[in-house]
Order: C-alpha cells, then sequence, then structure tokens
C-alpha cells in the first residue's frame, strides 16, 4: 500500500480542499478538459456578480455540462487562453479568486499567468491534481518534458533516463530531474508509477 | 550582531508641524552608509538619568545618503525620548545612530503602490515615493492626521503625487473610507499602512471584509514599549537583581545594569535581543516569537515584554 | 594576501589543481567537534586569525584566483544561463558591483583599484588585466549585467535573495561552483522551497531559525558559516547540470586511490545585507583539499574520521557519498588509534 505522508520534500505541493470564497468580487473557474462535478457545484456555489468558466481542451468533446446555466467558454490550447488572458484579468481586483482544475503542471502553468499579472497566491486556488501527471524540468539540457507518470523517464530533450524528484518549482511548474544512471550506465532503477 | 554606531552632527531643526520636529544628520568625519527606501535609524540620546533610544524612518530620498533626515513627532505619552529631542538638541549637537534597518521595505514586483499614511507615519512612506516617480510605478497615497498636530509634508507631497494625493484632516472633518479605496483595488496592489494601530486595524479588518489576501497589506510594526507593573529579573549566571520599572523597558533596565544585550530594533520585530528564560510568567508583547514560543515560555524579547509575575530569572 | 595568485591550474580534465602548503596550513577546516553535528553555525563575519587567514578580509583571493576566474569562463561561455537576475534584481545587482569593487579595492591594493568621482567609476584589475570606466547605475556602460560583470572577476558564488514577506527568494545570482543545486532550476523559490530537499534539518526547525536570523542581518554586520561535502577529483563545478560529465568519478574510489581522489569541499558562506536594495548577499567561496593533504595534519584527520563515521545515512545519501564513504572513513581510520 502506498504511504499516505505527504512527501518528505517541502517544495511539494500540498492540497487543501478548496473553499469558496463569499467575498470576492470575480471568480473564474478554469478546468483542463470537461469540469468536474465537484468544481460544478463549487461554480454553483458561487454567488459572485461575475464569474466565469472555461476550459482549455485539445479535442473535440462537447464542453456543456448540466447545471450550469452558461456553457464554458472553450480555447484548444493554453497558448489561445493565454491571448485572451489580458482582457479576462482587467476587472478583476484584489478581491477577485481564480478556482483551478486538471493535472498539476496544467494548474501551475495557469498560476504562473496570473501570478505575472499580479495576483498573488491566496487568490488562486487548486483542485487535488486529476492525475499523476508530472512535467519533468531536465537539469541537464533545460528541457521540459510532459505528461510524465513514472519515475525514471526518458527526458524528451536529451533523451537522458531521468530520475524523478520530489523537488518542485512553481515558476517551471515541474519537478527537479537527473539522469539516474550517470554514475554507472548499467546502474537503472526499476520503472516505478508516481505518486 | 549590534550594529557599530555612528556619530552624526545635528545640522538643522526645523518645524514640520506643530508637533513635529524634522532634523538633519551629517556623519562626524566619515559618509553615511547607503540605505534602501523604508530603513529607520535608532537614534541614541544620553538624557540626564538615562540613555534613551528611539527609531526614526529616514526621510530623504535614498538617492542621496550624504545626511540622513529624521521626523520627531512631541509624543503625550513619551517615555522621554521625544521630549528629549524636542527640548533638548540644538543645532551643533552629536548624537550617535545605528546604521540603517529595514523592516518595512516596498515590494519591488507591485504593479501598484497604494499607502495609507496617520500622522507622523508619514515618515516612512517619504523614501519609498521619489524612488515609485523614477520607476514609473502607480502609487496612491490616503494621508490622515490632526492639522493642529501633525500633516507634515503636505506640499512637497502634493508636488510629487498631484491627483493621487488625498488629505483627511480630522480636525476639519475629514474622514477616509478606508474600505471604500480598498474595494476596486487592481491586480498587483500592494498595501502599506503606518500610523496608530487602530489606523491598521481598521486597514486590516476592512482588507478581511472585502476577501483582500493579508498578504498584500504590509505594516510597519513598530509600536512604542508600553509601560506595564514593575518586576524582577534575576540573572542565572551571576544571580544579580534587576529592577525593572513601570516606565522602563527590561532591555533598558538590563542596560542601565551593565548587561550588553545586542539588539536591532527595540520594538519587538528583529528578534536580536532575544533571552533564555529559566522561570517565570511571561508578557510577550512582540512580533517575532510565534504564538507557540511564546506560549513555551523558554525566550522573551526584553524589548518591548514584561513579566506577569513579581520575578523572572533569565538564562544570560 | 601573501598566497599570490598561481598560473592557471584545471577543476577538469587533467585535474592539475594542487594546493601550497601556505594553503594547505590556512584552508578552513569545518569540524570542531569528534561528533557530527547538524547546526546552524553561523558567527559575525569580522576578521580573525590574523594575517594571511582566510578570514582576514571580507572576500578572500588566494592562490587559486586565476585558475578559478578561467574555469567560470569556461561554465559561463557554456552555458550563460548558469548567471541569472530577475527584473526586480536590478539595483541589487549593483550593490553588489559597488560592495565586491570597493572591499577588493581596499583589502587588496596590489591587484584592485577603484577611482569614484559621484557615479563616474573607474575599475581596474591587474590580475585579469581589466580596466572599465561606467557610469555607476547605468548598465549600458558596462559589457553585462552588473551581477555578470563583477561575478567573473571574484572568487566564490554569489546569490542575491530578495527580502519580502519576511522570507528570503533566489531572485539573482551567478553559480558556476555549486555543490549538486541548480540556480536555474531554483530561481524564484522562498528559503524553505529551495531547501526542500535537504534532509532531517525541515522538523528540527532549524531553516525556520536561520530564516528569522537572515532576514534580521543588519547594513554593516554580515554573517558567516561554513559547509560542506565531499567531491571526487578537484572538480568546481559539481553542479547538477553537469552531473552526467562527473557522476562517473564516483565509482572511480578505490582503497588505493581515496586519498588523493577524494576531496573535502568547504564553502565558506556569507551573508550581507545590501544597503540600495534592501537585498541580502549570499556568497558561497569554496575550498578543495584531498585527503592526503588533510592528513599532513594528524589533528584534521582524527577529527575528520570521527565525524565521518558519526554521519547518520540520510544526509550521507543526501551528499552523494553513498558509494564511497566506507572509503573515506577506512582511510582515515588509521590517524584514530
Amino acid at each position: 500500500m502506498q504511504s499516505e505522508a505527504p512527501s518528505a520534500v517541502t517544495s511539494r505541493p500540498v492540497y487543501a480542499p478548496i473553499i469558496i470564497d463569499s467575498c470576492s468580487d470575480n471568480d473564474v473557474f478554469i478546468c483542463e478538459n470537461l469540469m468536474s462535478e465537484q468544481m460544478q457545484s463549487l461554480y454553483l456555489k458561487s454567488k459572485c456578480p461575475a464569474k466565469t468558466a472555461l476550459c482549455i481542451t485539445s479535442d473535440d468533446t462537447d464542453i456543456a455540462v448540466d447545471g450550469v446555466a452558461e456553457k464554458p467558454i472553450k480555447f484548444q490550447k493554453i497558448s489561445d487562453f493565454l491571448g485572451s488572458l489580458p482582457s479576462l484579468v482587467k476587472p478583476m481586483t484584489l478581491r477577485s479568486r481564480v478556482y483551478l482544475e486538471g493535472s498539476e503542471p496544467f494548474m501551475w502553468r495557469l498560476y504562473g499567468m496570473f501570478l505575472a499579472q499580479g495576483m498573488v497566491a491566496e487568490q488562486i486556488n487548486m483542485q487535488s491534481p486529476v492525475s499523476n501527471k508530472r512535467s519533468l524540468f531536465c537539469t541537464h539540457c533545460f528541457s521540459v518534458t510532459d505528461d510524465v507518470t513514472t519515475t525514471v523517464a526518458p527526458c524528451s530533450g536529451c533523451g537522458r533516463l531521468l530520475h524523478v524528484s520530489d523537488h518542485f518549482s512553481k515558476r517551471h511548474a515541474a519537478y527537479f530531474c537527473y539522469q539516474v544512471n550517470a554514475e554507472d550506465p548499467n546502474d537503472v532503477p526499476q520503472v516505478q508509477e508516481l505518486t | 550582531m549590534s550594529a557599530d554606531k555612528i556619530q552624526v552632527k545635528v545640522t538643522r531643526i526645523v518645524d514640520v508641524a506643530p508637533k513635529i520636529k524634522e532634523f538633519t544628520l551629517v556623519g562626524v568625519n566619515r559618509t553615511l552608509p547607503e540605505f534602501s527606501p523604508g530603513s529607520h535609524v535608532m537614534v541614541e540620546m544620553q538624557g540626564q538619568e538615562k540613555t534613551y533610544r528611539n527609531a526614526y524612518s529616514l526621510l530623504n530620498d535614498a538617492l542621496d545618503s550624504s545626511e540622513y533626515r529624521i521626523a520627531v513627532r512631541l509624543q503625550d505619552e513619551s517615555r522621554g525620548g521625544s521630549v528629549y529631542m524636542h527640548q533638548s538638541v540644538k543645532e551643533g549637537d552629536v548624537l550617535s545612530v545605528t546604521p540603517p534597518m529595514n523592516l518595512f521595505a516596498p515590494l519591488w514586483h507591485a504593479k501598484k503602490h497604494l499607502i495609507f499614511a496617520g500622522g507622523v507615519g508619514i515618515t516612512p512612506f517619504m523614501s519609498y515615493i521619489p524612488e515609485f516617480l523614477r520607476q514609473g510605478v502607480n502609487c496612491e497615497l490616503h494621508y490622515m492626521f490632526r492639522g493642529l498636530q501633525t500633516g507634515a509634508y503636505q506640499e512637497v507631497l502634493q508636488q510629487e503625487l498631484k491627483t493621487t494625493l488625498f488629505i483627511y484632516d480630522a480636525d476639519k472633518e475629514q474622514r477616509c473610507d478606508i474600505k471604500e479605496v480598498l474595494k476596486c483595488q487592481p491586480l498587483g496592489t500592494h498595501v502599506y499602512i503606518c500610523g496608530p494601530e487602530k489606523l491598521v486595524e481598521g486597514v486590516e479588518q476592512a482588507a478581511i471584509e472585502l476577501g483582500i489576501p493579508l498578504s498584500v497589506i504590509h505594516s510597519e510594526a513598530f509600536a512604542a514599549p508600553k509601560p506595564g507593573t514593575p518586576f524582577k529579573v534575576e540573572i542565572k549566571s551571576t544571580g544579580q537583581v534587576v529592577q525593572v520599572g513601570e516606565q522602563d523597558t527590561m532591555l533598558e533596565a538590563l542596560e542601565t545594569a551593565g548587561l550588553a544585550i545586542p539588539n536591532l530594533c527595540r520594538a519587538g520585530v528583529c528578534g536580536q535581543c532575544s533571552c533564555a528564560v529559566e522561570q517565570g510568567d511571561l508578557d510577550h508583547r512582540d512580533n517575532y516569537l510565534s504564538d507557540s514560543e511564546k506560549s513555551l515560555g523558554a525566550m522573551v524579547m526584553p524589548c518591548v515584554s514584561r513579566a506577569n509575575s513579581e520575578r523572572i530569572i533569565l538564562d544570560i | 594576501m601573501r598566497v599570490a595568485p598561481k598560473p592557471v591550474q584545471s577543476f577538469r580534465d587533467d585535474f592539475t589543481y594542487s594546493n601550497s602548503d601556505e594553503a594547505i596550513e590556512r584552508f578552513p577546516f569545518p569540524f570542531v567537534e569528534d561528533e557530527y553535528r547538524y547546526s546552524v553555525n553561523i558567527e559575525s563575519h569580522t576578521p580573525k586569525g590574523g594575517t594571511d587567514s582566510i578570514y582576514e578580509h571580507f572576500i578572500d583571493i588566494d592562490e587559486h584566483y586565476l585558475s578559478e576566474m578561467a574555469e567560470r569562463a569556461i561554465v559561463l561561455e557554456e552555458n550563460p544561463r548558469r548567471c541569472l537576475s530577475m527584473g526586480h534584481m536590478a539595483l541589487a545587482g549593483w550593490d553588489f558591483l559597488e560592495r565586491m569593487m570597493v572591499s577588493l579595492s581596499t583589502d587588496y591594493p596590489q591587484y584592485f583599484s577603484l577611482r569614484r568621482d559621484k557615479d563616474q567609476w573607474h575599475w581596474e584589475n591587474t590580475l585579469l588585466d581589466i580596466q572599465q570606466d561606467f557610469v555607476f547605475g547605468d548598465e549600458s556602460t558596462l559589457p553585462m549585467s552588473p551581477l555578470d560583470y563583477m561575478g567573473r572577476q571574484v572568487q566564490g558564488d554569489f546569490a542575491l535573495l530578495d527580502q519580502r514577506d519576511n522570507d528570503l527568494f533566489m531572485d539573482a545570482g551567478m553559480i558556476t561552483c555549486p555543490a549538486d543545486w541548480s540556480l536555474a532550476f531554483d530561481a524564484g523559490m522562498s528559503f524553505s522551497e529551495w531547501h526542500g530537499p535537504v534532509p532531517m534539518a525541515h522538523s528540527a526547525g532549524i531553516f525556520d531559525r536561520a530564516l528569522k536570523y537572515l532576514t534580521a542581518i543588519p547594513i554593516g554586520s554580515p554573517a558567516r558559516r561554513l559547509n560542506w561535502t565531499l567531491t571526487v577529483n578537484a572538480r568546481m563545478d559539481t553542479s547538477p547540470e553537469k552531473y552526467p560529465d562527473w557522476g562517473h568519478e564516483r565509482t572511480t574510489v578505490t582503497a588505493e586511490n581515496v586519498a588523493q581522489k577524494v576531496y573535502l569541499r568547504v564553502e565558506l558562506q556569507i551573508m550581507d545585507r545590501m544597503p540600495r536594495s534592501n537585498a541580502l548577499l549570499f556568497v558561497i567561496r569554496t575550498y578543495l583539499i584531498s585527503l592526503e593533504d588533510i592528513a599532513t595534519n594528524p589533528e584534521w584527520a582524527k577529527r575528520m574520521h570521527r565525524a565521518m563515521k558519526t554521519l547518520p545515512q540520510p544526509l550521507i545519501d543526501y551528499k552523494g557519498l553513498t558509494r564511497y564513504h566506507h572509503l573515506v572513513v577506512d582511510y582515515l581510520a588509521q590517524f584514530d588509534r
């Protein structure tokens, strides 16, 4: 059985349950792919005068959800969303909140975008990641490899086999990774599923 | 790590408000250290009966450290320092100051700076504003005072800030609606407060009610040490017993007794004067120790904290 | 400085680096107790040990100056991202340049000189044959950013930490000889985040106390501490970036070569408040000495044996010593009988 204890590495993010802030003047809900039931219920709980739901999904699925009156706004890629970000944040204030749902790298990439707009961490709420997918930062070639679920995984940039650590950078939205067999090329540990 | 003291000469004293005097200080046979906006120095005054040490913000543009300017408000409930500065210090006198220390620096990545100043609480912001103007960052100042007592530097602030200066003179029944000001502040705004505790609490309370994260609210945490019941301090290593009077701080009493305790802020912020406590019921008044450290009672900040019991024993 | 800079020696490939007898004598030996204990061990960075001591001046320039500057140039040429500075750290970069130029020209006038006329500055570094007129505060008058420019002329790695919210942030630095940490990855992190992977110390509250101490360091009262690890071969750049190049060296240690191959790597860390920006400068000045050279001082060898023997396993692993730690203990045992 997997241990439930949080990682010993203190830079690894810990996710607390989301509580809707009733004082907010502008709530933005952003989901990777479809909006989960949990997120829908948070959306409905928000009594905020201005609220927006957005989905960023690369496939053609219909993103309409029951219970959420307005159909969420759909973007195909994070880069498309980035273009519309300035107009989205323009009416936002120190009182506004963002709620994020998706994989860990997805949420932290958006976190970085909102921080650049002037938001502070307390304004950005994240659900527990929906998957164990991580992005890897290769410290040798500085490439980021997405959608990794195992430790010992190849770097998409330099091809080296990487050990995936729990040391996390919010700025890179990725984990610290280094060549697993640099000391002894034949010493490659068994591949393990990440938690 | 008590920093080395700097001898300074008072070259000019001017009244800048009915109860505020401004002092210009230059180094005696030395240049003064550079400083950053929001810095303060501790001024040491050799009074007749005791040595006063008060912290004062540096008022001048940090780009020019050829002199230091400080402003001193005559405190109604003064423990002596401000009275000494107002009545005993003359142009030409020599005082000693600590090197500048900054516990209230602005956040350089802010997109807008929103300032609430009350009375003499304007002083730390006098060094902020020239730098904000140079960097071209938006700055808005709400300045509250009683015109019959304080309200210094209105003219220079008016020249610097123009339409983003808002003045409220309570003696003219002008009030600031803090909640209204905070309500629509854009993302990236950082809020700074310096003034009476009531003002700090008022802004914080309004922020909480509006759902503004407290991490964007910054206040100069200085509070003058408040008097309290007298008590005795026993020094474990020597058995020496030091009496702390109603108007003295524990740190002052220890210093007067000849004990050198490292210190920097004398306001319960920097943690330098921390002393180990062997025994005694403590009245913690500092902002340095965490709540759990305070309840543990193993440490005390003698610059502001006192004892609830008649006698405490310090392990120093 | 009585130890004059020697001609360039290498910290890679053929590893020609060596310590003179004088350099061995002044080496900052870090083990003060007979048992390993994790501690913050910070003290005021004031001169001690007299003339020639590594603590004589703010920054110690020693016989390896030219070698370390040549090594740094290679690292930066290969990867310019080993030096970085975020937008809000520009002023801190000038603070750094000023601190270094003023202290070097004061402490080593035979090698460095600085003339200042308001913001018109003239800098000379005779060791590297550099002369530069520039306007203080105007980056366009320097060939590169002030941190990059001056970092290439001073021994040691440098981080400039922004101080806000009672915390420190890794927002600028030049790190070319780290003990296995990456500035590019740790950039922007808070104090507790960049120490994330360090075992044992978080729960002991060591980082909380250290942070409170560091954020209270005033202008003109720098502090210092020693830190240590072991390195195979006299390699300065033991960065994660270059780990594929040096990791295999950990498997090359044998009972026969351990004394020549394993180096004690000591960091003299100096923390100094920058007056104009309120940033905290973190200097990491690295010294390398082979076990063989340590053994020339029997007291050191004995004490190091005891420290190595009692080092907890999590730290052996964290410091990357797992493969050869026992060989070090076995070698040093002969000096502790």
